[in-house]
């Protein structure tokens, strides 16, 4: 019972390792990837003021970090 | 019978000219240039530090051409249009380019990283191989070009 159990464990192991058997991407075709609009940031000065935003609103909360308290001036 | 004999000996004889197909080398029409030094660059109009690289490989190409060097540029482009259109933009439309668009040039290079450039002396060595490019590379590879450039033509074999 055991060694069929085990048997089944390695069989599955060796099944979710094929599975990285075709991992990654080849240089020329990262085409999609360099496109501005799959930037994790693609409009720094909006990311900044939204991110600005969020941590004088949530301030009372901690924010994005934990200080301040609430009043929105920072 | 005899047809078949004929037929299958006719096979045996066309086998190996079928089945040899043109090596990277000979694809990019590496073997054009015996006795030049030339310089393989892969590149893609949607990839940055290729398309920096380009406009300076286009002048050394006029500035070098008279003494030897060539240079053969591989398209990684899905679209060829695209290159087309760079290569309009910058005025190099005089560059060879040869287009690999599903990578079979570049995988038979073992190719990592865009831009990758190979230079070949004029012996039709493989001397220097490049991943990536920044301008302050740029020194650096044209002294690599003097010192085969200044190499004797005749070694040429």
């Amino acid at each position: 019972m055991t060694r069929r159990l085990l048997l089944g464990a390695a069989l599955l192991a060796v099944i979710a390792l094929t599975g990285c058997a075709s991992m990654g991407v080849e240089p020329w075709e990262r085409d999609l990837l360099a496109r501005p609009a799959m930037a994790l940031n693609d409009d720094p000065i909006a990311l900044a003021l939204d991110e600005h935003i969020y941590f004088s609103k949530e301030a009372s909360t901690g924010g994005l970090g934990f200080g301040g308290g609430g009043c929105g001036c920072n | 019978m005899k047809r078949l004999l004929l037929a299958a000996l006719a096979l045996l004889v066309a086998a190996p000219l079928l089945a040899s197909e043109p090596s990277p080398e000979q694809r990019i029409g590496l073997p054009e240039h015996a006795g030049e030094v030339v310089y393989v660059d892969f590149w893609a109009s949607w990839c940055p530090p290729c398309k920096e690289a380009l406009p300076w490989l286009h002048a050394l190409q006029k500035d070098l051409g008279e003494q030897g060097f060539t240079l053969i540029t591989v398209n990684m482009d899905r679209d060829r249009a695209a290159a087309d259109a760079f290569l309009e933009k910058i005025g190099a439309t005089d560059v060879t380019m040869v287009h690999d668009p599903d990578g079979a040039i570049a995988t038979a290079f073992g190719l990592e990283a865009l831009p990758t450039s190979f230079v070949y002396g004029r012996d039709g060595d493989l001397r220097f191989k490049h991943e990536g490019f920044s301008v302050k590379d740029a020194e650096s590879i044209a002294d690599e070009l003097d010192e085969l450039l200044a190499e004797p033509r005749e070694e040429a074999r």
